[in-house]
């Protein structure tokens, strides 16, 4: 609430509001440097301001006066923000404004005392529970009379603050320090007796119950809550880069970026899964020679399918094709039946010999790599469970030398065709005098178990993962790239860059049109998949399932289905959550719309998760969450949708067997940016719960275990289970660039030559 | 090369470290503007203190505590500085470009209506162009506490439902006298508050 609108009220008896202190205090030009240095140091032990009471946040910042620089005029505005800055500041550039003082800026919010009119209480409490910390917080500061003079003392903040003009909090509620403590408190305990008392009799529960909450049932007061002791993120973050100038660069979002692709410029695997394609190897290189690599690459840049080509012979995502059922043999439909496809990482692009603008023209994450990401993409793992060639150096490599140049994707109709296609098109496999490096070779293939009977059309359309669901589905239906009926389409620009982005900004803005235009970002993740450890959640999900299923429910089926949020064959949960039917028409849903408490698909089930529709993170009954427009969340999570185009590799493994061996999925997903779809998704929705009022429950499948995640089965009664083993772990990983095929000629062919000289020397 | 920039070493996607304490994130900016806009902005204020806050910011229920300051003259600055500054500071939960994309998509209005007069504004469409300016100015923080660093705003949300419904429903039958009779009913009640509180767990 506002503070101006709090005076309007009158406060309930004993009732704390939020407030706000904020002051510059002037400090003295030659006491910057120690005062920084002060505070910094600060970090190493407990913050001062844990032990003022009622202080729900706090920060310093030193200000130094020649950090007041002009702010830059910015470029690619609408024209709705060119209006506005004529209006407001008649077209012109801000002028220097430097202040003759430096500041030290303090913030806090915290409880305000019932009734009170200043900052004062606040302030004393600081004075007497910081004492000599305080001064040395500020003694620094001009004209600071010390903690002990408590006049002084307020005196020199009152003089030196200024006052809030609008305070948004996050609830009418605005609960006080101690109470939101407690609180967090209590919802841990009651998370873990939930837990640990699954099924357990009355007298074992309630037992558990006084062992958790003491004979009196009284939570404790005051003490920590758990979680409160989890680290900052240490991190260090990009600093912005200019874009490049004077090349011809993607247009910013005013000018109209295309929203028609060019198909015949396009490889053939932004719109193509290769659904037909059951055997594929794919190619992990190291680039030592550029030159004859160009070379290389030059021959491949030949052979690759474009989605021109294939249009109207591949087999779109739509399941409904006619296409689908014609026999796609090689030299039947014409349906190519046997591809190769080519991605270059950064540093594979600066190795071939990419210039400065070029190459700075590239998002910040897929210059950084995927390596230097992972710590915020799994959190608590990073990249330690990397295996090579993906595995970074002890200290995470700059960009530069991370491992991976080029990813190469042969795929045909079975394993013998693309042999023979290989012993044909030699010149398609790179040697040494082809100056690359073969860092790994991965056989991958689909899995076809028709578990699920003849005559069951709903396994055709996608493929098994590991773990035995039908995976692939619910792909996003991109404008001029893939079909599909259910899905809301999206702009070109969510795949291909270069492209009318769903934000309205043009896909890769900043890099040279010529380059980036018909190309994607690949992300390229090597999942293994610890297939018995799956099962034995499953297993033990179903023993706390059993007698809560409905009859003919096979409980670890639905074990299973919960976790993924769809039956094995493909039918979600929310339309069928009694058994996997086939029948069942399989046309838009929405989890809000049909299934807001989970008692279907659990609200934190992967397919939820990965793709939430118009899921809600609040209550949907409360009144105060009824604002903004009723699709937002829909709206929302169309922003980070990814074409997918993944293939399992690894033997299946039979039921009841453990053999020991690696097992995974080759994830591939096709964007238009990095952050904002794949990073968003893997970060957010997989790595944590928030998003769905889930806290810090992560996806039991793709989010990693940490110590704490549990899964809850939402239901009458609920059930709980914590895995206890990471069913999923990323082997290692890169950003990749799939090129236009002009683009790839283009960086196939030489380039200039003291760049050449440059780049040969540095690699 | 631009390594320098984009070597990014640390854990989380896209947050300075000092500006973060646990799961919950600072964002400060100083922004100039004009001091004509100085007083509408002012009552841009006003009005919106007056109207409460944000419904569609509290929906999406990722603020703990945020607040705007006009700054017309700096404390115990001698001279009239040339423009007037906005002061806005943020303490949400998440990540920094999940934050402001977020701001820029759901209320892409109101941001243009208190940071337009602001120098540097590019709009708050597309994000992309909006997230760049508001990161060029978020200061970094030389020091940031939380006192509830583990817990984001929907999970105290969550907390503080899961602790009224104890309080209401649980407590009274635990702390009844009979102990030793009431363990079925216990039980039973510990089971039905369960199922009330599952979506808060």
């Amino acid at each position: 609430m506002a503070k101006a609108s709090s005076k309007a009220l009158i406060p309930e008896p004993g009732r704390t509001r939020l407030r706000t202190i904020t002051t510059f205090t002037p400090v003295p030009e030659e006491k910057l440097a120690e005062l920084t240095e002060r505070l910094q140091a600060l970090k190493e032990g407990t913050s001062p301001f844990a032990s003022v009471p009622g202080t729900h946040f706090a920060r310093l910042a030193v200000l130094g006066r020649d950090e007041f620089k002009p702010q830059p005029r910015p470029q690619g505005m609408r024209r709705s923000a060119r209006l506005l800055d004529l209006l407001t500041h008649a077209g012109r550039a801000q002028r220097p404004d430097p202040p003759s003082l430096s500041y030290l800026l303090f913030s806090a919010n915290y409880d305000g005392a019932p009734g009170a009119k200043d900052d004062n209480e606040y302030l004393d409490g600081l004075r007497l529970h910081l004492k000599e910390t305080a001064d040395h917080l500020w003694q620094l500061c001009s004209d600071y009379p010390g903690w002990a003079d408590r006049d002084g003392f307020l005196a020199f903040f009152a003089d030196r603050s200024l006052p809030a003009r609008y305070l948004f909090s996050a609830s009418d509620a605005e609960p006080t320090v101690e109470r939101t403590r407690n609180a967090l408190q209590l919802r841990q305990q009651v998370i873990d007796l939930a837990v640990g008392a699954e099924g357990l009799s009355d007298a074992d529960l309630v037992q558990r119950f006084r062992e958790t909450f003491g004979p009196t049932a009284v939570p404790d007061t005051g003490a920590q809550p758990k979680g409160a002791q989890l680290p900052g993120r240490p991190t260090a973050e990009p600093a912005l880069v200019d874009p490049p100038t004077g090349a011809e660069l993607l247009a910013g979002a005013d000018l109209e970026a295309p929203t028609e692709p060019n198909l015949d410029d396009v490889q053939n695997l932004v719109t193509s899964g290769y659904p037909r394609h059951e055997s594929a190897r794919h190619l992990l290189l190291r680039i030592t020679d550029p030159a004859p690599a160009r070379q290389w690459l030059a021959r491949v840049a030949e052979a690759i399918p474009t989605a021109g080509w294939a249009d109207g012979y591949v087999d779109r995502l739509d399941f409904t094709s006619p296409l689908r059922s014609e026999t796609g043999a090689e030299g039947g439909t014409g349906s190519p039946g046997f591809a190769v496809h080519v991605a270059l990482s950064y540093a594979g692009l600066a190795r071939l010999g990419l210039s400065q603008t070029e190459l700075l023209g590239f998002s910040s994450e897929f210059r950084a790599g995927m390596a230097s990401r992972e710590a915020g993409l799994a959190p608590g793992r990073g990249t330690e469970p990397w295996l090579p060639p993906f595995a970074p150096a002890a200290e995470p490599a700059p960009a530069a030398e991370s491992a991976v140049d080029v990813l190469v994707m042969f795929s045909a109709i079975d394993a013998e065709a693309l042999d023979n296609r290989l012993i044909d098109r030699p010149e398609l496999l790179p040697t040494r005098a082809d100056g690359v490096h073969l860092l790994e070779q991965i056989e991958a293939g689909r899995i076809r178990e028709d578990r699920y009977g003849p005559g069951d059309s709903v396994s055709k359309p996608g493929f098994l993962e590991h773990f035995g669901f039908v995976d692939g589905l619910s792909q996003p239906r991109i404008h001029g790239v893939t079909a599909g009926r259910r899905a809301a389409e999206l702009p070109a620009g969510e795949a291909l860059l270069g492209y009318r982005d769903v934000d309205g900004d043009t896909a890769g803005a900043g890099l040279p049109t010529a380059l980036a235009r018909n190309g994607s970002y690949l992300v390229y993740r090597k999942l293994e998949q610890d297939v018995p450890a799956f099962r034995e959640l499953t297993q033990e999900l179903a023993g706390r399932l059993e007698g809560k299923v409905a009859n003919g429910t096979d409980p670890e089926q639905l074990a299973a289905a919960k976790l993924m949020g769809r039956w094995r064959n493909g039918t979600p949960l929310t339309l069928s959550s009694n058994g996997q039917d086939a029948n069942v028409p399989r046309g838009h849903f929405g989890f809000q719309e049909q299934d807001a408490e989970g008692h279907g698909c659990p609200v934190g089930a992967h397919i939820r998760r990965a793709n939430p529709r118009d899921s809600r993170p609040v209550d949907p009954n409360a009144a105060a969450d009824t604002g903004g427009e009723a699709g937002l969340e829909a709206t929302l999570a169309l922003r980070h949708r990814m074409l997918r185009r993944g293939i399992p590799y690894g033997t299946p493994l039979p039921e009841g067997v453990d053999d020991g061996a690696e097992r995974g999925l080759l994830f591939i997903a096709l964007v238009g940016d990095l952050r904002r779809q794949f990073e968003f998704v893997q970060a957010h929705w997989m790595s944590d719960g928030n998003a769905f009022r889930l806290g810090t429950d992560r996806d039991v499948l793709a989010g990693g275990t940490e110590e704490g995640n549990k899964f809850v089965v939402q239901g009458t009664p609920p059930t709980f289970v914590k895995p206890t083993k990471p069913l999923v772990t990323c082997r290692g990983g890169e950003y990749f660039f799939l090129p236009g095929i002009a683009a790839l000629k283009r960086i196939a062919a030489k380039p200039s030559g003291a760049r050449r000289e440059r780049r040969t020397q540095a690699s | 090369m631009a390594d320098e920039s984009v070597n990014g070493t640390g854990a989380s996607l896209d947050t300075l470290a000092d500006n973060r304490a646990g799961r919950a994130t600072a964002l400060t900016t100083l922004t100039p503007l004009p001091r004509l806009w100085s007083g509408p902005l002012k009552l841009i204020l006003k009005i919106k203190s007056w109207a409460g806050p944000d419904k569609t910011l509290r929906r999406l229920s990722f603020i703990h505590a945020a607040y705007w300051v006009v700054i017309d003259h700096f404390p115990k600055e001698k001279k009239r500085s040339r423009y007037s500054y906005l002061l806005f500071i943020s303490n949400f939960n998440g990540s920094w470009f999940d934050y402001i994309d977020v701001f820029s998509t759901a209320v892409p209005e109101k941001m243009a209506l208190l940071w337009g007069s602001s120098y540097g504004f590019p709009g708050a469409t597309p994000p992309r162009s909006f997230t760049r300016h508001i990161r060029a100015n978020d200061r970094p923080l030389e020091h940031y506490w939380s006192a509830y660093p583990g817990a984001t705003t929907t999970e105290i949300a969550s907390a503080l439902r899961v602790s009224d419904r104890f309080q209401a429903e649980v407590a009274p039958i635990a702390q009844r006298d009979d102990v030793e009779h009431n363990t079925a009913e216990l039980a039973k009640t510990w089971r039905a508050f369960l199922i009330d509180v599952q979506r808060d767990l």
